[in-house]
């Protein structure tokens, strides 16, 4: 790796602190909490929550969370009949803005396959049971589109703020393949 | 009894190569939430492919074209392609970009192919062998 780095960086089209900008970036500065604010905002305000489902890449900038890809950003949101999950079957594309890196579940072909053609069944290897009258939709992420889930909001937390329901909103939640629930 | 609802609604690109493919009927691989990469050449990759974008040296686009065709070679060379292999994809996928764009010359590459095998070899012995790889970045 570090031969390529270093013709790279001789000849001008890196630079070595910005190389280490980006890994401390990732490592420390972007990842599931900033999509769980994003969330969190949506259960408690309801224009933000209007303005994310039509403008989700404009909504999440808002909040300062701005993909460096040129991506546009879709918020797909789970009710009682609909369960959202997404995957990218070709690669791994994946709303790093607000998920940061992800998982290495993800990234494996299993999971790219098998959330396609068995939706359920995955989403039951997880722990997840949907009942046969709920729509499961799958969305295929791209270098151009990326999907973040709004999990529903759980029970019990009426009145809770918005910095409160952020500590419940969990990675797995926001890809679709988990649900939440107030800790007992 | 027909489903009420259809399994799966997909939304996004079409799916081309599924149906050939047929589906993989493997377990998913379940990690816990650890570091975020394994290993300093992951970050060094990782970064690398990022800054060389922002420097316009191509499209995200034409990166996630590489990466995609980087991770069908693998899995057509025998690849179990369970995640863990995921930033030899990354490699793989640099290497062809910066060929093709002409931002590294051919020995420079195979150089580096023959690094990266060393250090993703010496990675996995230590993981073999139980310990712990120490994880800082020098550069």
């Amino acid at each position: 790796m570090r031969a390529l780095e270093r013709l790279l960086v001789d000849k001008g089209l890196v630079d070595p602190a910005a190389l280490d900008a980006v890994i401390e970036t990732y490592e420390h500065r972007v990842g599931p909490r900033n999509g769980a604010q994003v969330v969190a905002r949506a259960w408690t305000e309801p224009q933000y929550r209007q303005w994310l489902m039509q403008d989700a890449t404009a909504a999440i900038a808002s909040l300062g969370y701005t993909g460096r890809q040129g991506e546009h950003m879709i918020a797909v949101e789970n009710t009682p009949q609909v369960h959202n999950m997404v995957v990218c079957t070709l690669c791994s594309c994946y709303p790093w803005s607000v998920l940061g890196l992800p998982p290495m579940w993800y990234k494996s072909a299993p999971y790219r396959s098998r959330a396609v053609s068995d939706p359920r069944g995955v989403l039951k290897e997880f722990g997840v049971e949907v009942d046969a009258g709920v729509e499961v939709r799958v969305w295929d992420s791209t270098a151009e589109l990326r999907y973040l889930v709004i999990p529903e909001r759980p029970a019990g937390t009426d009145g809770w703020s918005a910095e409160r329901l952020a500590e419940l909103v969990t990675r797995d939640s926001m890809i679709g393949v988990a649900r939440l629930a107030v800790p007992a | 009894m027909p489903d009420p609802t259809p399994c799966a609604s997909i939304f996004g690109t079409t799916i081309l190569s599924l149906p050939e493919l047929g589906p993989d009927l493997r377990p998913i691989p379940r990690d816990a939430d650890g570091p975020v990469f394994k290993a300093p050449w992951e970050a060094q990759v990782f970064a690398l492919v990022v800054q060389l974008h922002r420097r316009g040296a191509y499209t995200w686009p034409q990166w996630a074209a590489a990466l995609t065709s980087a991770i069908a070679r693998a899995q057509a060379a025998g690849d179990a392609d369970l995640g863990d292999t995921y930033y030899l994809h990354w490699v793989a996928a640099l290497e062809a970009l910066a060929s093709e764009r002409g931002l590294a010359d051919a020995a420079t590459l195979s150089a580096l192919a023959a690094t990266i095998a060393e250090d993703a070899r010496h990675h996995r012995e230590i993981q073999l062998a139980g310990g712990h790889h120490h994880h800082d970045h020098h550069h």
